[in-house]
């Protein structure tokens, strides 16, 4: 999410903290391709 | 008338005849002495003696008297009779021409013995066969009285006396001596010989005899002082063979033999008494000895026995070095038993002595041509300087047949030494069974193992010379194509033994070099020429698994060998064309390969020659070497060119499992050499390797890949890995996955001490560089590396992350401490600062959309747009393989468009960025979903 | 796996963790050999969790962490696991 807090007036100068986070939700998406990669390498799981 | 004188003429000449009759045996009866002494002589001469001489001085009608008898060489006598008187009836001189008595004596018999001890009367060449054979004896009975023997011998002589009375009816006595202080005829030497003799013919038809030698005899150099040889027998019946039925005589005698000191010292035909295996049989080199026995000889027509005297102590001979033989009875069986068709012995014997100590018993029958033997024999000790046995049995069972010898021995052997030319074989019990079958015309046996295999529960061999030593425990030694042994004594005596051995276990050693473990197979020719001295084995040698000096397993051989080994060397050739080769212990360095190699050891020196390649075949590369067997030390150098490392194929993780988890799925091709030297105090290495653009998995598991690796690396040593100084390598790409390295140099050294020093490594990064300086790191433990990066350009990181709208210029630098742990990389307080002002530009969606959004996300946005910035810093931290924090801050102007202003403002700006770099980037290339990503973060925060 | 690191599992000289790899159970004696093939077992693990990453637009820790999950469920009693929480759990 991104949260944006502006200060300060003509003189000061404006401080912008910009944070970006990028979640994933991408679990359900992967979860065949997890179970894929198990069965396809059984001598390393 | 005329026949009347017919008849008068007849009367007249009848007349004449009786009157010439009368005067002839006047005459004669006149005569009757001279012509009687005349015809004497002639029959002398008939019956084959020289220049007979004799008288006859009385001759009536039933006696006659014959003075000075004698015949013989003309200047030798050969016999004298003073007086021979003869009585008989003339009637019974006609018809059965034999007479009633004779009485000889005195008189002389002169003997001569030629050089073969042939004895002759001289003078007297006695009919065939000598005297008639089987003809009743031509008077009843015989006196001589007085008769003296002289023997003459080529050298020396011997005199004596012979007196006899016989009646054919009553029987008689016979006496005879015989002196001599020296005969010698042949090789034979007889001295102070005395001989007595006695016969008594009783008149129940037996005979008794005795008789008593004493004396020293020398034959061929083998001396016997005071030799007493006894004879006491007795017979029937004396009137058969006095009819001439000689062959019903029978009879038995006692004779007791005394030789207490012999002397072979000179006599070459006891020289084998002198081999070493005799002397330890005999307790020495023997010089004499002595023997003692008493036999009872019994005969009748259809054979001989001898028996041991039972009253007696049994036969015994003795070496001068204390060895002793007894040789007793075997039950009831006779000694020696001669017959018509057969001829036999049995008996049992003990020897003892500091050499030996034995005993056993022997059965030998002889008919018609061929023999049969069985003798059971305990050993229970035996040291000679060649073989050495105790606790031994031997069970022989042999016959011929023709040429042909056949034998069958059971043998349990508590073979305690064995010596063949410089070979010692000892500590080798066993028991088995063998067939001897042996050809003498063609001069060759073989030795066959009757139940196949021969079972051997240990056995321990050395060569001293060599300093070489064998131990085998649990072995089986089989026939080889379906014998165990020939040997052959055409020209020289050659033993060849072949046979497949295999053991349970095993230690072989030569000098300080030592094998243990499961022995090969080995199916050998072993040849040994008793002569030359010379042992040649070859062999093939299969399957197996022993240990090379605890270092390295060795299995699964296939190969052969010639081992020769003469007086002066030994000297082993060896061609291998399969051996796998295993670093021996828990965790090696080096995987097992296979090896097919050639190797020739001369006395202490090895050197071998020798290819490998994987277990599955793909070829690594060939090597010579050479090793001192004594002190086990050696060196090694294995060259390989064009190794090609392919996907399951040759892999370096492979080849040294120490790479395991550190280099993984090896692309490239790889040449070099590595030279290895032992000696007792360890193990040296050094090796050269020369990449050509190999890609791998690793190094660790913290660098997903590094591809196009390149360069040489001189390794001073293996075990630790250590480098000849600074080494220097390119490499196309080190992909840490957030962190991408293309086209670097690096230079690097590995002291050996677990660490790596990097003195430079550089990489081109986004119009600048980034490099490690001067940098050491632990390579097991936690490692930090920083990497400085110098003159980064801001416009090729927007454009490789090709972020749509997103641009900007500017020049940084700075530093990112890369740590390594767990196998895995992260960046710890990394930054970068911007040298100089620059700018940021974002016209993208997601200013769209915060435009949309309006307020503060808006005037955020605005600024992006063009954001000019006096400094700019980017701090850094996460994992390479999953979040990188990214802060972001500028001091610069921005432009704004607010409700009652625009213009550029002085901004203080500040970006977190949460995102995984990685799929920042892996995103940038999917810009749709990144818009995704934007409007979720926004509205939450509303 | 092979059968030295199945019987490790079962053993629980090593176990599963939830970054998606596997890991010597604290105060288990494991030996070099073991160490080595779990040590090649993680290596090979990577590769394919960065391969998965980069076809689904993910970090790799995301691909281990979600292996780790199933990895761990389907653990059988008597092994031990490792969870995010750092310490060592026997089923």
């Amino acid at each position: 999410c991104t949260t944006v807090t502006l200060k300060g007036d003509e003189n000061e100068p404006i401080v912008v903290n910009l944070n970006v986070k990028i979640d994933q939700e991408v679990r359900v998406k992967l979860d065949r391709e997890i179970e894929d990669l198990i069965s396809q390498n059984p001598d390393i799981f | 008338m005329r026949d009347t004188g017919n008849i008068m003429r007849v009367a007249r000449f009848l007349a004449i005849v009786v009157l010439l009759l009368a005067i002839l045996l006047a005459a004669l009866y006149l005569l009757r002495k001279p012509v009687a002494s005349w015809a004497l002589r002639q029959g002398m001469a008939q019956a084959g003696l020289e220049n007979p001489q004799g008288q006859v001085t009385a001759l009536t009608l039933d006696a006659i008297r014959i003075e000075n008898l004698s015949a013989g060489p003309i200047g030798g006598e050969g016999i004298r009779f003073a007086q021979i008187n003869s009585d008989y009836h003339w009637r019974q001189l006609l018809s059965e021409r034999s007479v009633k008595n004779v009485r000889v004596g005195p008189g002389l018999v002169r003997i001569d013995i030629d050089q073969q001890g042939r004895i002759s009367l001289p003078g007297i060449t006695l009919g065939e066969g000598g005297g008639a054979r089987g003809v009743a004896l031509p008077f009843e009975t015989l006196t001589l009285s007085d008769v003296e023997i002289s023997i003459d011998a080529p050298e020396g002589q011997a005199a004596g006396n012979i007196s006899a009375e016989y009646d054919q009816r009553t029987g008689g006595v016979a006496k005879l001596e015989v002196l001599s202080n020296m005969l010698r005829f042949g090789d034979m030497t007889i001295s102070d010989g005395e001989t007595a003799f006695n016969l008594i013919l009783s008149d129940n038809g037996d005979i008794s005899a005795k008789g008593q030698f004493t004396g020293d005899i020398d034959y061929q150099g083998a001396t016997v002082h005071a030799l007493s040889l006894g004879v006491d027998g007795k017979g029937a019946s004396w009137r058969d063979a006095a009819n001439g039925a000689r062959e019903k005589l029978t009879g038995a005698a006692r004779i007791n033999v005394k030789a207490p000191n012999i002397n072979i010292e000179q006599a070459e035909i006891f020289a084998p008494l002198s081999t070493p295996a005799m002397q330890a049989l005999l307790g020495g080199s023997v010089t004499g000895g002595a023997i003692s026995g008493a036999f009872d000889v019994t005969f009748n027509q259809d054979g001989i026995k001898i028996l041991f005297a039972d009253d007696e102590p049994p036969l015994t001979v003795e070496t001068d070095k204390g060895t002793k033989l007894v040789v007793s009875p075997q039950g009831s069986a006779p000694f020696l038993a001669h017959g018509e068709a057969r001829d036999a012995t049995s008996f049992q014997f003990a020897i003892s002595g500091s050499g030996v100590n034995a005993n056993g018993a022997a059965d030998a029958e002889y008919i018609d041509g061929n023999w049969r033997l069985a003798a059971p024999i305990n050993i229970d000790a035996y040291q000679s300087p060649a073989l050495s046995l105790n606790g031994s049995r031997v069970d022989i069972a042999a016959r011929s047949e023709g040429e042909n010898i056949l034998a069958d021995i059971n043998l349990k052997s508590g073979l305690k030494k064995l010596t063949i030319g410089r070979l010692t074989i000892d500590d080798t019990p066993f028991t088995g069974g063998f067939e001897i079958a042996a050809n003498t015309a063609a001069k060759h046996a073989t030795i066959v193992n009757k139940s196949e295999c021969l079972a051997l529960a240990r056995t321990h061999a050395f060569l001293a010379e060599q300093d070489l030593e064998a131990r085998l425990s649990g072995l089986e030694l089989c026939n080889r194509e379906g014998r165990l042994m020939s040997v052959n004594w055409s020209e020289q005596v050659t033993s060849t033994l072949n046979g497949n051995l295999s053991a349970r276990d095993a230690s072989f050693r030569i000098g300080q070099t030592k094998a243990s473990g499961k022995p090969p197979v080995i199916a050998f020719d072993a040849d040994y020429h008793l002569v030359e001295d010379v042992t040649r084995i070859i062999g093939k040698i299969s399957d197996g698994d022993m240990t090379l000096n605890d270092v390295l397993d060795m299995s699964a051989v296939d190969g052969g060998f010639e081992f020769v080994l003469d007086a002066e060397e030994m000297k082993i050739d060896a061609i291998v064309d399969n051996l796998r080769i295993a670093q021996h212990g828990e965790a090696p360095v080096i995987a097992p390969v296979i090896a097919t190699a050639t190797a020739r050891i001369v006395g202490n020196d090895a050197t071998f020659d020798y290819v490998l390649s994987t277990p599955s075949g793909d070829q690594l590369g060939t090597g010579r070497g050479t090793q001192n067997m004594q002190q086990a030390s050696g060196e090694t150098v294995f060259s390989f060119e064009g190794l090609k490392f392919i996907q399951g194929g040759v892999q370096p993780n492979e080849l040294s499992p120490l790479l395991k988890g550190f280099v993984d799925a090896a692309v490239g091709e790889m040449g070099g050499e590595m030279v290895f030297g032992w000696n007792e105090s360890g193990i040296t290495s050094s090796a050269g390797f020369s990449f050509k653009n190999i890609s791998f998995g690793g190094p660790t598991r913290a660098v997903t890949r590094t591809t196009g690796f390149n360069g040489n690396l001189a390794l001073t040593n293996l075990m630790p890995v250590t480098t000849d100084g600074t080494q220097t390598v390119t490499v196309d790409v080190v992909d840490m996955d957030a962190l991408k390295l293309t086209d670097g140099i690096i230079s690097f050294n590995v002291p050996g001490d677990d660490t790596i020093v990097i003195p430079k490594a550089e990489f081109p990064w986004f119009g600048g560089v980034i490099g490690v300086y001067d940098a050491v790191a632990s390579l097991t433990g936690e490692a930090q590396i920083p990497l400085r990066a110098d003159r980064v350009e801001l416009a090729q990181i927007f454009e490789y992350v090709e972020i749509n709208g997103l641009s900007g210029e500017g020049t940084m630098n700075g530093v990112l401490p890369v740590v390594f742990e767990d196998g895995k990389a992260r960046i710890e307080n990394g930054f970068l600062k911007s040298a100089g002002p620059g700018a940021i530009r974002y016209q993208g969606e997601a200013a769209e959309q915060a435009a949309s959004a309006g307020g503060n996300a808006k005037i955020a946005f605005d600024i992006l747009r063009d954001l000019r910035y006096s400094s700019l810093e980017v701090r850094v931290n996460g994992a390479l393989d999953g979040r990188l924090d990214f802060q972001m801050f500028f001091e610069g102007t921005g432009e704004v468009n607010m409700d009652n202003a625009k213009g550029r403002v002085p901004v203080k700006y500040t970006i977190s960025l949460d995102a995984a770099l990685l799929e920042l980037l892996q995103q940038a290339n999917l810009s749709r979903s990144f818009q995704l990503q934007i409007e979720q973060g926004l509205q939450r925060v509303e | 796996a092979s059968a030295l690191v199945e019987n490790a599992k079962n053993n629980c000289v090593i176990g599963e963790q939830a970054d998606g790899y596997l890991g010597v159970v604290s105060g288990a004696n494991a030996s070099d050999q073991l160490r080595r093939e779990v040590r090649d077992i993680n290596q090979q693990r990577k590769t394919v969790y960065a391969d998965l990453a980069r076809r689904n637009g993910v970090t790799i820790e995301v691909t281990a962490a979600l292996t780790a999950e199933k990895l761990m469920n389907s653990a059988t009693s008597g092994q031990c696991i490792r969870k995010q929480s750092g310490g060592w759990v026997k089923l």
